[in-house]
Parts: structure tokens; C-alpha cells; sequence
């Protein structure tokens, strides 16, 4: 599913001394299937931008197109719920949601609102718990006697049960340490190899955004600043750090090198042991100026 | 939804009122309710009116906040005059309507007891559009200090009633996160059966409720660690101070309340 | 001078069968910068309540100054002289305003009004939230709360800073805010910091780390000594820094890039 933003603006508490613009005027686009990252610092609209693609914010102006339904300032309740059913959103610390009895009956919450076939769902369970990293047996425990990481997946699970066209992650991994962010993201990498969602994740840590997405937008005070394949956002370090934002330390380690021996790198995603080769080679062609 | 707040209906400012010690508002209230009801002659309310009027201005707040404030209260009011006028039977007869007979005593009754209420009402709408809810805890808690001889905890009352007031915002902000994220599950909160609307109802109540001791938790250790020992030794940085502008409303409400007496019949 | 002793320091909850820290003997010295850096359970945020006892350990002692952490008398001064800075921002954000919570703590140990008026003043003014003194917490960001939380603490002139994991639930502007305010506390103003943290980059800036591994001290080095630690980080699963991983596959290679000798060895 494509979903397409045209002019959308958005202004909260409207007509109060509190009436602030979200969103100025953005127009962007999320090719079916692919992964995107929005990027972007606390309160620069990443948040707002996305709550309008299932319709928890109608735009005050302009037109979201979600495969083939519009949403906009006055579409009807019942026409958002349609979208809703094919967009699946992870917020932040998802496990601060959770609340059922059981962990099973949490995964079959969303599939069950959203008119799904439950009992065809409930034989899918185990694999979707595996898929998640967690132990089958834990459908039956409740969700509030696991560990936080357990219950992060739980929640995630719960977002993916009902199998959404159009994935929706909000800093999926805030929080976490760093072997646990490792993991989470691998998992949704997986998953998006799997059933190929149109994913659209936030955060604000750029190595995430490098090692999942094919395309970036990147939002200041309300509006999409830059946007493009991660490579071509990192060569704008300068526009980059006016923004408050860092590239990865990988980027800024590479860059760091090719600035102090004239050696050129191919691409940033160079492996440390495809880093170490390529310097080898190059050194033994003569290609680094000064070593 | 909840983006900015407004705790109570506090909204802040800088007229006399605003500038006022908190004390003195509390007293004053106070003493205009007891005043009120000993009030029996039309001169008397329109001398309180004049006296609504003349706070109101110095009050500095929109009339439409105001008014919103009081509008609960309108339907009360309305009943309350209806009450009386149909049930007080002294007087001569004004006008009947049917089997009713309305009587000079009962319109007259029931337009002071609505006046009344009105202006009661309007009076402490004032303090708390004017005082924010902690200025409020704060002189609550030291009118009532002296009763602590008497075993009542005056001090961790109030200590408990700011640390509410500063969670109601967070309170405000997490419903709103969850009402987001399970709506996003495909929840309807105002939608559906009774039935229905009672589980979007528990879906949203047990994570509140499931971080809220959570965070009371991590809040009693944050507290212990800076020291938090209870009231005893404790200083304080928040002074009241009172003013010119205290001592000469307290003055001024006494000589209305030695005039009202004047005018009752 | 030890400014904290851990003496055969064991710790153990009443529902578990199991010890979470298992007979720690530690210094730790005057104006140091200390990292404490473990997976989940390896003991490391048990053994931070420990430090000024909020949690009272169940074996050996805890000397802050030379006091017993169990001793009655000596609790107040240790709470004063041991500050902690915890994980949420928003669960340790205690009063009204700015103001309010910074002056908690001091009205908590009966500081006169007028000395608290000077030292919010000048604490707020160090870690630059002068201008956000009237703010109340729901206006403000993590690391503002943050840096809220250290100015109330700063304010008690404290001997040592416990950070909690304090900047995990930051963005990461926050998280440079924080980073930068621990370097100045210890740096210019010579308090001595322990910081418990899963990020080896943060570990990294510190002057030591104690690598903890269900409920011992696996390894306690200086920072000057990481180099020579790699491969065993590695082994015991850290996810290494790009820098570091590419600097190892460097060594191997027995190959020399200049740029990332001195990132990795100093200048």
C-alpha cells in the first residue's frame, strides 16, 4: 500500500492562546513495501506526521492518500476505521499498554477490534511469538509477570497479529540497551523480509535509520528539511549538525578517514572487516595519499 | 488533545487580584459566604452586586471563563427558584397558572436563595481562576497548621495534594498515549454496547493504574534520596507574603459586611 | 583517600533464592569518574541503591566516608553527601516548578530560605536552566528534567553523583546534555562520579569501569587500558563501537590507519 501526504498541514488546539502548527505544508511519499525513516528531534512534527496515516489526526489541510482512500479534515469516522484496519503502529514503550489478563488474549485484541478471523489467528500464535524472539509457552502467563524486554515484545507481537499492510514504528527501541535494540531491530528487518509491509519508522538515532531504511525524511520545526537515500543525507553533515543531528558513528568514523589519508570509501555500509580489506587493497594500490 | 493543560481552571495573570496572598482570598471567600446568607433585602443584594462587579474588574479574567465556570450551576439555580416559588405560600397572590397560585413571598424567596448561589458560586469561581492550586495548598496548609496539635497532618496533606497536582498533567498525557494506541488496535471509545464500551474503559484504567504505581514507587525513592524525612525540620522556599493589597480587602470586606448588616430588614 | 568502600558487600531479595552481588570488595577514590556497565541482572542498579542506602545491603557494609551506611545517625549526612540522579526524568520531577524541585532537597535538610534563594541562583545558572526556572515539568524536555534533578542535588553540595542510568530515556540531545554536565561535575568541579550505564561510549568517557557479570566485579579497569580489553568485550558479547570493531580488524591486518589509532589510543 502507497501512502501519500499532499499539502497536509495540521494545527493543534486551534483557535486557543495555545494554537500551534504541527505540520507546514508536507507533501512526501511511502512506496508500498519499502522502509522509510523519519528523523527528526523531540517535537520537530515526526510524530504528528505519522498518527495522520491511521487517522488518530485528520489533516487541517490537504489530503493523506492511504492505497486508495483519502483522509482529510472532514472524512467520516467510519472511513478512517476502514484505513485503520490495514495500518499496524508500535508506539514508543509499547508495554505500557498493555493490560490483558493473558498474553494471548493481548496478541488477539487487535486482530479481534478489527473483525479478523480470531480462531485462524489463535493457530498462528506460536510461530508469531517465536518470530518475536519470546517462548511459546508464555501465552498463557500474564504479560505484567514478565521482564521488560519480554513485555516489549509482547506488545510488538500484538501490533503484527493482525499482519498490517502499512507498519508503523515510533523510536521502537527507545529505552533499551544496546543489545536489545540490536535485537528489535533485527526482528522487524526479518519481519519486513517476510510480508513486506510499507514501514515507516521514527527515531532519532541515525545508525537505526541507516541500517534499515532505503529512505529518509528528516523534519525540522514542522516541515521536511531534506530527504533522500541515507547515503546522500549523510554527505550534508553540515546541514545535518545545524539541525542538532548526528550522523552514525560508523559514517563519522569512515568519513573521518577518508578526510585524513585521501582514501574514498565506496559506500558507508562497509563491514569493519570490508573497511579493514578495502584500506589494505587501496594502501597496496598506492590509492591512499598519505597513510 | 490534552496539549496544554490547565489544572483547575487557574488562569494566570497579573491583576490585583492574581497579586493577592492567597490567605486573604481563602478569608475573604469565607467570610462573603457567611455574609450572604444573612442578606434579606433587595438593597443588600444590589449592594453585592455592585460589589461582583467592582471584583470583577479587578479580577482580570475573560467574562466568558467566567461564565463557562458558573454554567454547571445555572440548572441548579433555575431549580432551586422553581422550588420556591411554587411551594412558598405567603404573601399576596401575584398570578395563577391553573391549579398553581404564585405568590409575592415565593417569587421573592426564590429570586434571593438564586441570587445567592449565583454570587456564591461566582466568588469562588474568582479564587481559583486567580489562585493557582498550589498558591491554594500552600495557604490551606497554613490556616490549617494550627489544628497539627490536634493530630491532624495539616503538612502532609498538603504535601500530598501538590504532588497531585503536579502528576495531573503526566496522568493527563499518558490517557492520552494509551486512548492513541489502543484506538490504534482498533478500540472505540465511544462506540459499541454498554458491554463494549466498559472493556475500552478496563483496556485504558489497568495500564494507567499499572504505572501509576510504578511511578509512585520510583517517586518515594527519588524522595528519600534528596532527604524527604516528613515535615519535621523542613523549611520551606515558597513564602506567602502578605500586602497592602491583603490588609486593605480585608478592611474594606468588613465594612461591607457592618453595611449589609445595616440593611437588613 | 576512598571516598566509598564496599566490604564483602552482598545483597539478596526476599523472594529470590539467589544473590544478586555476591561478596564485592571495592574502593572507590576521591574525584574519580566511575562507570559501572552490566547487562540487565547483573546486579549493577541493585548494587546504585546501595550507595547512600536506600536499599540496606544483606551481607558486609557500605562506607560512605568512613560511615557504615547502616547507621542511623549517619543516614542523613550520607543521603546529603551521596546524590542520586535516577533513569525517568519524569518519576523524579518532585514539585511544581523548576524552582520548587531544585529547592526540595535543601528544604528537605532545613536550609534557610535566603541560602536557598543564593544556591538555586547559582546552581541553576551552572547547568544552564536559569531560564527555565518558572517552568512547570510537563513544558519541559527529558534532559531539562534531568538537569533539574542534578541542580536540586548540586545544590546540597554533595562529595558524589549517582547516575542511575540517567540517560537511557533521552534523546540524544539529552543524553549530550547529561554527558556533558557529568564531564564538568567531575572535571572542573571535582566530584567524584559513579555512573551506572549499558552504553560502552559512555563508559569510555569515565576514568574506570567495573565490568559486572552476575553479581561480581568480572573486570575493573582504567580507561587508558581498553585497548587491551577489546577482544575479551567482544568475547562477553558488548557490541563494540564501529571505531573499535574497525581499529581490532585494523590489528589483525596488522595494518596502521593513523585517524583511528588516535581515536582509539589518545593522542
Amino acid at each position: 500500500m502507497d501512502v501519500n501526504f499532499q499539502n497536509v498541514s495540521h494545527v493543534y488546539m486551534k483557535k486557543t492562546p495555545f494554537e500551534t502548527l504541527a505540520l507546514k505544508n508536507i507533501n512526501a511519499c511511502f512506496r508500498s513495501s519499502s522502509v522509510t525513516a523519519v528523523i527528526g528531534r523531540t517535537g520537530s512534527g515526526k510524530s504528528t506526521l505519522v498518527q495522520h496515516i491511521n487517522g488518530l489526526l485528520k489533516p487541517s489541510a490537504g489530503v493523506v492518500t492511504v492505497g486508495g482512500h483519502r483522509l482529510e479534515a472532514r472524512t467520516k469516522r467510519k472511513m478512517v476505521k476502514t484505513v485503520r484496519s490495514h495500518v499496524g503502529m508500535v508506539f514508543q514503550y509499547p508495554e505500557h499498554q498493555l493490560f490483558e489478563e493473558t498474553v494471548e488474549k493481548d496478541l488477539l485484541f487487535g486482530p479481534k477490534n478489527k473483525g479478523m478471523d480470531v480462531a485462524e489467528i489463535q493457530k498462528k500464535l506460536p510461530e508469531l511469538l517465536q518470530q518475536v524472539g519470546l517462548s511459546e509457552t508464555l501465552l498463557e502467563r500474564s504479560p505484567f509477570e514478565l521482564s521488560g524486554g519480554q513485555m516489549r515484545r509482547v506488545a510488538i507481537a500484538g501490533v503484527l497479529a493482525t499482519n498490517p499492510e502499512i507498519l508503523i514504528l515510533d523510536e521502537p527501541t527507545a529505552g533499551l540497551d544496546p543489545q536489545g535494540q540490536k535485537e528489535i531491530l533485527e526482528l522487524f528487518m526479518n519481519w519486513q523480509r517476510a510480508y513486506q509491509p510499507t514501514t515507516i519508522m521514527i527515531t532519532h538515532q541515525m545508525e537505526e535509520a541507516a541500517a534499515f531504511a532505503e529512505y529518509m525524511y528528516v523534519m525540522e520545526d514542522a516541515e521536511i528539511k531534506m530527504q533522500g537515500e541515507p547515503e546522500a543525507i549523510y554527505a550534508q553533515r553540515e546541514k545535518l549538525q545545524e539541525m542538532d543531528l548526528d550522523i552514525p558513528e560508523q559514517v563519522q568514523v569512515l568519513q573521518q578517514i577518508e578526510r585524513d589519508s585521501g582514501i574514498r570509501f565506496p559506500h558507508y555500509k562497509l563491514s569493519p572487516a570490508e573497511a579493514a580489506d578495502y584500506w589494505e587493497h587501496a594502501v597496496q594500490n598506492g590509492d591512499v595519499p598519505y597513510v | 488533545m490534552f496539549e496544554n493543560v490547565i489544572i483547575g481552571q487557574y488562569l494566570p495573570g497579573r491583576s490585583f487580584l492574581h497579586h493577592m496572598d492567597p490567605r486573604a482570598k481563602i478569608a475573604a471567600v469565607l467570610f462573603l459566604i457567611i455574609v450572604i446568607f444573612l442578606v434579606n433585602s433587595w438593597n443588600g443584594y444590589a449592594l453585592f452586586g455592585a460589589a461582583a462587579i467592582a471584583v470583577y474588574f479587578l479580577s482580570g479574567v475573560p467574562f466568558r471563563y467566567i461564565r463557562k465556570g458558573m454554567f454547571p450551576v445555572f440548572i441548579l439555580v433555575i431549580l432551586t427558584f422553581f422550588l420556591h416559588a411554587f411551594f412558598t405560600r405567603e404573601g399576596d397572590i401575584l398570578f395563577s397558572v391553573g391549579v398553581f397560585s404564585f405568590y409575592e413571598e415565593g417569587i421573592r424567596q426564590g429570586l434571593f436563595i438564586s441570587l445567592r448561589l449565583l454570587l456564591l458560586v461566582y466568588f469562588t469561581s474568582l479564587l481559583t481562576l486567580t489562585t493557582s492550586p498550589i498558591d491554594l495548598t500552600d495557604a490551606l496548609e497554613q490556616m490549617f497548621s494550627p489544628l497539627e496539635r490536634f493530630k491532624f497532618p495539616a503538612y502532609d496533606v498538603a504535601m500530598m495534594m501538590s504532588i497531585a497536582i503536579r502528576f495531573i498533567p503526566t496522568l493527563l498525557q499518558e490517557t492520552e498515549k494509551i486512548i492513541k494506541a489502543q484506538t490504534a488496535r482498533g478500540a472505540d471509545f465511544n462506540k459499541g454496547s454498554m458491554r463494549d464500551r466498559m472493556q475500552a474503559f478496563v483496556s485504558l484504567l489497568v495500564p494507567l493504574f499499572v504505572r501509576a504505581f510504578r511511578r509512585a514507587e520510583d517517586l518515594a525513592y527519588a524522595m528519600e534520596a534528596r532527604g524527604y524525612n516528613g515535615g519535621e525540620g523542613r523549611t520551606k522556599l515558597r513564602l506567602l507574603v502578605w500586602g497592602w493589597r491583603d490588609t486593605l480587602c480585608c478592611v474594606l470586606i468588613a465594612a461591607f459586611g457592618v453595611v449589609l448588616l445595616f440593611l437588613r430588614q | 583517600m576512598a571516598i566509598i568502600e564496599l566490604r564483602d558487600l552482598e545483597y539478596q531479595y526476599e523472594e529470590s533464592d539467589e544473590k544478586v552481588l555476591k561478596g564485592l570488595n571495592k574502593k572507590i577514590h576521591q574525584g574519580e569518574w566511575l562507570s559501572i556497565i552490566g547487562a540487565n541482572g547483573s546486579g549493577k542498579s541493585t548494587l546504585s541503591r546501595l550507595f547512600n542506602g536506600l536499599s540496606q545491603p544483606t551481607g558486609g557494609s557500605v562506607l560512605v566516608l568512613g560511615k557504615k551506611t547502616t547507621e542511623e545517625d549517619s543516614l542523613q549526612m550520607i543521603r546529603r553527601e551521596v546524590g542520586m540522579v535516577f533513569q525517568n526524568p519524569e518519576h523524579q520531577f518532585v514539585a511544581p516548578t523548576v524552582r520548587d524541585d531544585i529547592a526540595f532537597g535543601m528544604e528537605n535538610a532545613g536550609v534557610p530560605r535566603e541560602v536557598m534563594l543564593e544556591r538555586i541562583d547559582e546552581v541553576s545558572r551552572w547547568v544552564n536552566i536559569e531560564h527555565i526556572l518558572h517552568m512547570e515539568p510537563h513544558r519541559l524536555s527529558g534532559g531539562q528534567k534531568q538537569r533539574a534533578a542534578i541542580a536540586g542535588i548540586l545544590a546540597l553540595r554533595p562529595q558524589v553523583m549517582v547516575f542511575d542510568e540517567s540517560t537511557s530515556m533521552l534523546d540524544p540531545n539529552g543524553r549530550k546534555e547529561i554527558l556533558e554536565t557529568m564531564n564538568r561535575l567531575c572535571r572542573e568541579s571535582g566530584l567524584t562520579i559513579i555512573s551506572i550505564t549499558h552504553y560502552l561510549e559512555e563508559a569510555f568517557m569515565s576514568d574506570r569501569i567495573w565490568f559486572m557479570k552476575a553479581g561480581r566485579i568480572e573486570k575493573d579497569v582504567t580507561t587508558a587500558n581498553i585497548p587491551d580489553q577489546l577482544e575479551w568485550m567482544e568475547a562477553e558479547g558488548m557490541p563494540l563501537p564501529y571505531k573499535y570493531q574497525l581499529y581490532r580488524e585494523a590489528k589483525k591486518r596488522r595494518i596502521d590507519i593513523r585517524t583511528l589509532r588516535t581515536m582509539v589510543e589518545g593522542e
